[in-house]
């Protein structure tokens, strides 16, 4: 594997815009991203007039991350996104209108939104990207599965930078969905956009943090149930573990999911087993349970580490239907 | 030195048969899949017109969509012919989508629009999210290794193909079950009418006087692994997985590039990425949509990628035989071009009439049989998401 480096950040998140500030937001039930962010600043404002949220939101995110890396060609840079709980308010506005005046009145220009890489083909045409573009659904682990995507690209050679991120909408229909199978204790729910620049080790250009290795397992649930004591992550964090050649001891920032009491206590229990001198990021309570806040975690982690307070961060993800996802970070030398 | 990927097994379910060797006997046979949609009332749409699957049994688990079901039923036939009952341990499952279950969902949703509460369908409006067909295929034939849910529009399935051919060429995984599933909806038959891209005539791909595509349904699978694997257990070889190319063409939203510049990156890379050149491709499977904008870019894209070779090298679309299948259409495409490989025959271009002026492409209009080292599999999709990938001959 080629480490791959995080050289730029952004995020749309109930903090506002920026990583600066990540993870700080009043106490509520659902984090929500303000309304009155300046989102459209540095772009023409006439181009994203059909622009939903999650498009809008993940154009930000992305354009934040490119400025900060100031990569020499952004052409040759792709694009990984991943989503969580898809974009449902173009799918439903065009439903609705169809119950109501028939097919012959869809919006054809709401139609490309209700397309899932709408996000990721927005970043291209709005900031120039032409490298290769992949959407995945990760559900509630996308930031890590799109993270993870990326640098099998990276490491393939098939690109040498991109961005990558993921996006979530908690609308009032996938609110609804999403409470009917999330744990009734958990951390309370969110949405937002996150999204890194990364770049090949010694393809130009400066990191702050270092991706080593990463990996991806299944063992396999219904798709609304997530994979309750089957030790997954165990297997995610050892197998990552082999792959980054780390010894436990050695890792001392961690992100681990809370989704339901069950995947809390089996990360309390892999901290107490494997990590016992790591601290927790504890990013879920702060940005929010959605699959993108898994991006906001790796910012949180090189945030850490850019700070120097860590130095190898391990963060492992699981989704219902029962995917894992696991990266190892580390402080850029 | 990366590890070479095989295609051990092959599925599939399609508007022109259900099964492999239907399918490829009615594709060389020119029939078209094309008709008038019965899955749901068409209303006021402006064509139609579409290609839905062939009735096919499988008995699903109660939730399963029809998306999951043909899923299903494709990814046995593959697994069967590569003489796996279940997955092997660490084998993963790529899988490229647009709609999922988002039939079942739209029901569910126009029934609480009628008047009917939404907890009643509730369960059913989870099931448009992408992954569920993914999570539904791991579960029933025993994945552990990487599961991923590629939602790249009309380029899915080009793209989970090519994300297994990552995983087997990087140590990841051994054996991948890759492939793809859609089924019709009303969100993107009504939607694909609404930006009037639907023909009203029939999908006439590559042709002078073409006016537009239908959509379609379907579901492909591929069985890959390393080829170390393959032999250890003396599984059929039908072709080799040499390369996976992608690009963005980072122009508009639904339109592609009009000079095809977008498409012919996602060609050239899917060809560094097999370390061949332009000159051992001997079959293109092209995106050819019947639109006028996308086969005019798409076509100067395979003029310039093929150079002098352009009147020489076959170039077909399935998409007059079997509509465009959007996130399954790549996937369909990919089983096409490994039979034309195995077979060393093409099969011809349905609805072709008169081939389009804008480059001397060769459009065969029967079978014919061709001697094949490499074809290119190739698709465009919404927002210039382009990808390719190369097949080849076992040796």
């Amino acid at each position: 594997m080629r480490a791959v480096l995080v050289r730029g950040m952004g995020a749309v998140g109930p903090h506002g815009l920026g990583v600066r500030g990540l993870g700080d937001r009043p106490p509520a039930e659902v984090l929500r991203v303000p309304p009155d962010l300046p989102l459209k600043e540095g772009f023409r404002a006439a181009a994203l007039r059909w622009l939903d949220a999650s498009s809008l939101w993940f154009l930000s995110a992305a354009g934040q991350a490119l400025r900060e890396a100031q990569p020499e060609d952004v052409r040759e840079a792709g694009t990984v996104t991943g989503l969580g709980w898809g974009s449902n308010p173009p799918v439903q506005t065009l439903l609705e209108s169809v119950h109501r005046e028939g097919f012959a009145s869809m919006n054809p220009s709401l139609f490309s939104f209700s397309v899932g890489n709408a996000p990721a083909a927005q970043a291209g045409i709005h900031l120039g990207l032409k490298g290769p573009s992949v959407t995945v659904n990760g559900k509630e682990a996308a930031g890590l599965a799109a993270a993870v995507e990326a640098c099998r690209l990276i490491d393939a050679g098939l690109t040498a930078s991109c961005v990558a991120g993921a996006v979530d909408h908690l609308d009032p229909s996938a609110e609804r969905v999403v409470t009917l199978y999330a744990a009734k204790r958990r951390p309370p729910l969110g949405e937002g956009a996150y999204a890194v620049f990364l770049g090949r080790e010694g393809s130009g250009g400066r990191g702050f943090a270092r991706i080593t290795a990463w990996t991806s397992l299944t063992r396999p649930t219904d798709p609304f149930r997530y994979p309750e004591g089957c030790g997954i992550l165990r297997d995610a964090s050892d197998t990552l573990l082999g792959r980054a050649g780390w010894e436990p001891g050695s890792v001392d920032l961690l992100a681990l999911p809370e989704d339901t009491p069950a995947l809390g206590a089996e990360s309390g229990a892999l901290v107490k087993d494997r990590f016992p001198g790591a601290s927790r990021l504890g990013f879920q309570s702060r940005l929010g349970l959605c699959g993108a806040s898994w991006c906001g975690a790796l910012q949180m982690a090189a945030e850490e580490m850019r700070r120097g307070r860590g130095r190898r961060a391990l963060l492992a993800a699981v989704s219902t239907g029962g995917a894992a996802y696991a990266l190892a970070v580390e402080g850029a030398p | 030195m990366k590890r070479r990927v095989v295609v051990t097994g092959l599925g599939v379910l399609s508007a022109v048969g259900d099964g492999v060797e239907p399918f490829w006997e009615n594709l060389c046979a020119g029939k078209s899949g094309v008709g008038p949609l019965t899955r749901f009332d068409p209303g006021d749409m402006r064509s139609p017109l579409v290609a839905e699957a062939v009735p096919f049994e499988e008995p699903g688990d109660p939730g399963m969509t029809l998306t999951d079901r043909m899923a299903v039923h494709a990814a046995r036939e593959a697994l069967d012919d590569s003489g796996w009952e279940r997955l092997p341990s660490g084998a993963g499952v790529s899988i490229g989508t647009g709609v999922a279950g988002l039939p079942e969902s739209e029901a569910a949703w126009l029934r609480h629009l009628e008047g009917g509460r939404l907890a009643r369908g509730i369960r059913a409006l989870t099931r448009h999210l992408p992954a569920t067909t993914a999570d539904v295929v791991a579960k029933r034939f025993g994945a552990t290794g990487p599961v991923c849910s590629v939602v790249n529009a009309c380029s899915s399935s080009t793209v989970s193909v090519g994300s297994a051919w990552l995983w087997i060429t990087s140590g990841e995984a051994e054996v991948v079950l890759a492939g793809a599933s859609d089924a019709l909806s009303r969100l993107t038959v009504g939607g694909f009418n609404s930006i009037r891209v639907v023909t009203r005539d029939r999908p006439r791909p590559f042709d002078r006087d073409r006016s537009g595509m239908v959509v379609g349904e379907g579901a492909a699978f591929l069985v890959l692994e390393s080829e170390e694997s393959a032999l250890r257990r003396g599984a059929p070889i039908h072709a080799t997985l040499d390369g996976l190319g992608m690009s963005t063409d980072a122009y508009h939203v639904t339109a592609p590039q009009p000079d095809g510049l977008g498409a012919l990156a996602s060609m050239r890379a899917a060809l560094d990425a097999a370390g061949i050149g332009a000159g051992e491709v001997d079959h293109i499977n092209a995106h050819g949509t019947g639109t006028v904008p996308n086969d005019r870019a798409e076509a100067k894209a395979i003029h310039a990628l093929l150079g002098d070779r352009t009147r020489n090298v076959p170039v077909v679309s399935l998409k007059g035989a079997l509509g465009h299948c959007l996130g399954a259409a790549g996937a369909l495409e990919a089983v096409a071009a490994v039979l034309a490989i195995r077979h060393q025959t093409v099969p011809p271009n349905v609805g072709l009439r008169e081939p389009l002026p804008e480059a001397p492409l060769r459009l065969p209009r029967m079978a014919e049989p061709c001697g094949i080292r490499h074809a290119l599999s190739v698709s465009l999709a919404f927002g210039g998401n382009n990808a390719a990938v190369v097949f080849g001959r076992a040796s």
